[in-house]
């Protein structure tokens, strides 16, 4: 039993390992076909000899309109619909330009294709579907720290659009349930309905894995265009380290399985990103596009971290902001809202941090406006009554219009009582 | 959307008729017969032998023409003056006020279907009573097309496949029913001057056929079936 048990761990192994090697090749097969990367191989195929090659997709191509395809981009025009005016939509000109200027840099003659919509979703994602509209979340944009990394999601999504990876999902989706229902049909009536749910799970973990695939391809299709584009291609991985980094202080998230997963894990993604970049390095200047994406995302960034704090996932926030801090962009303002995190958050000791960084904010000299009604406030729950009116008459000197002025009055003449 | 077939799937095929509706009032008041139609939500799919919904797009354009033709000709029918087919067909772009009072019928419609034609999920607030409105917003529709009501419909019609066929077939063998493809939708009419929803109509059935013209009447003639006078 011991033997068989260790031969198994072994045999174990040795299927990770094939796994890890073919996996890499999903990364580099965009890279090797259009002459970026050499392959260690000889070339295993041409952008022409396989399905859905972007060789087959013209810019400005619409499918057949009695295709699957043109049945699921009719679907997707309805969602599209409401996208156009959806609430969360950010529709502040300046970002939008410039995300369209950046998507148009990655995906050249088919820029015009790609229809870009910024949601207000503080969560790091983006996502493609099948006719072109690309969702992309304020929280991505919260969380590049400049053009390049942006361009690398970009790249990763627009590389889903060329290789049309929706409609090549949704037809392995639908043969695999039409194949599906009579096996179990055939092995129900055989007496062993049991095997029939085994295939079921098997099918939906090899859906998960054709899905992984899927996004490693977009990732090679990412670092290609980043290539092209004239970016720093390791700015890929370094968007990935930043991830991994606040999930793994986030208390609330559990990887989910291998098995289930749609999305290959992002220590795998960070490091074989990096070793590609290493490969698709050349000498002609790079740019990571840091100070062009600072002028127009430090603006909106106050509102991006309000909404990130609603989530009220502290542990995770907590650490994003120190990733934040260590760039360096704006610290008066992360400082604030890392105050912010404390009062909400309410810890044993939060209320002196606090108070520590309203301070730390005001003191690197360009903090948000309310500021002095954040340091009376937690002043008040000190008991400090003296400290809590100087601070909200401060508060109401310089900002002697705002809203809750009323309030704040009210406050300083109980206090006087 | 996904939603609204949902709750129109799981109580609809189960009960015996093929179209239930409420009312506040049968009539519509005499000299106020201007209906603006939105344009019809319909999509046509064929429904595969896993039971995956395959969208036609070349169908559903024909469906689209049909029905709101159909749909003019009934309205004729019953002695109600639609406004300018032009107008009210095809959403103005960038018209983002219609857009969401269209979405807001989405979100009322499926609320309809959840908890009005499903006995166990009434609400107890409505203690029975068929009262859903979407607010005097409306009336921004009233102003642009000059009417006073709005007929909003919504239409899903899957077609069995070979496969599916097949399938069913098989498990008829073996005595388990199988659902081949279905037509589901409703039908909704708004009053402009108050936003109550004075008429609902919902259709569900294992038949029907919306790729020509003239079987799209017959649907038609269900999905307005009981429309006030």
């Amino acid at each position: 039993m011991r033997v068989f048990l260790k031969c198994g761990c072994f045999c174990f192994a040795a299927v990770v390992l094939t796994a890890c090697q073919m996996n890499k090749a999903v990364y580099e097969r965009p890279l090797i076909d259009n002459d970026i990367i050499l392959s260690s191989e000889s070339k295993s195929s041409t952008s022409e000899s396989y399905p859905y090659s972007i060789a087959s997709l013209q810019p400005q191509q619409r499918p057949d309109v009695s295709s699957l395809e043109a049945g699921l981009w009719m679907s997707v025009e309805k969602a599209e619909k409401k996208s156009q005016t959806a609430g969360n939509r950010v529709t502040d000109k300046k970002l939008n330009d410039y995300v369209r200027s950046i998507v148009c840099r990655l995906a050249k003659e088919y820029c015009q294709d790609i229809r870009i919509y910024i949601m207000r979703v503080p969560m790091f994602n983006a996502s493609m579907y099948p006719n072109g509209m690309m969702h992309i979340w304020t929280g991505l944009l919260l969380r590049a720290r400049n053009e390049a990394q942006l361009a690398t999601v970009l790249g990763h999504e627009i590389g889903h659009y060329l290789r049309r990876h929706s409609l090549q999902r949704f037809k392995t989706y639908m043969n695999t349930s039409n194949s599906l229902i009579f096996a179990q049909m055939a092995l129900a009536v055989a007496g062993a309905p049991a095997v029939g749910d085994i295939m079921n799970i098997v099918a939906r973990g090899s859906l998960a894995a054709f899905s992984r695939d899927h996004e490693r391809e977009a990732d090679g299709y990412g670092l290609l265009l980043l290539a092209k584009g004239g970016y720093d291609p390791f700015e890929a991985s370094k968007i990935w380290k930043r991830s991994i980094r606040e999930a793994k202080a986030d208390k609330k998230y559990s990887s989910p399985s291998i098995f289930n997963s749609t999305h290959p894990q992002s220590e795998e993604r960070m490091k074989v990103l990096n070793d590609l970049a290493g490969r698709v390095w050349t000498d002609e200047t790079v740019t990571t596009g840091l100070d062009e994406y600072k002028s127009v995302i430090l603006p909106l960034r106050a509102s991006f971290l309000r909404d990130e704090l609603d989530q009220r996932n502290f542990s995770s926030t907590e650490e994003l902001l120190e990733i934040l801090i260590e760039d360096g962009a704006n610290l008066s303002e992360l400082h604030f809202f890392k105050g912010e995190m404390y009062r909400l958050r309410r810890k044993k000791g939060d209320l002196d941090k606090a108070l520590n960084s309203y301070r730390e904010s005001l003191a690197l000299g360009n903090p948000p406006s309310v500021v002095h009604r954040q340091i009376g406030l937690a002043l008040r729950r000190q008991g400090d009554a003296q400290g809590a009116k100087d601070s909200l008459k401060k508060y109401l000197e310089l900002n002697p219009d705002v809203e809750d002025a009323g309030v704040i009055r009210q406050i300083i003449e109980e206090s006087e009582e | 959307m996904r939603y609204i077939l949902g709750a129109l799937m799981s109580v609809a095929l189960l009960s015996g008729c093929v179209t239930t509706s409420f009312y506040t009032s049968k009539k519509l008041a005499p000299e106020t017969k201007h209906i603006a139609l939105v344009s019809p939500d319909v999509e046509l799919s064929i429904l595969n032998a896993g039971g995956m919904n395959e969208p036609q797009a070349e169908w559903t354009k024909l469906a689209e023409e049909h029905l709101s033709n159909s749909i003019r000709k009934k309205l004729k029918t019953l002695n109600v003056t639609l406004v300018d087919n032009q107008t009210t067909r095809e959403l103005q772009a960038g018209d983002s006020q219609e857009v969401q009072l269209i979405k807001l019928h989405q979100a009322v419609g499926s609320t309809i279907l959840e908890h009005q034609y499903n006995q166990p999920f009434r609400l107890p607030s409505k203690k029975g009573k068929f009262e859903w409105t979407l607010g005097k917003d409306v009336r921004y529709l009233k102003e642009k097309y000059g009417a006073d009501y709005a007929l909003f419909i919504y239409v899903r019609d899957s077609y069995t496949s070979p496969g599916r066929a097949t399938a069913i077939v098989v498990a008829a063998l073996f005595g388990v029913g199988i659902q081949g493809g279905v037509q589901i939708g409703f039908a909704s009419l708004v009053d402009l001057n108050s936003g109550d929803i004075v008429w609902f109509n919902r259709l569900a059935r294992t038949s029907g056929d919306l790729r020509t013209e003239k079987s799209s009447r017959e649907t038609v003639s269900l999905l307005l079936n009981n429309f006030p006078q």
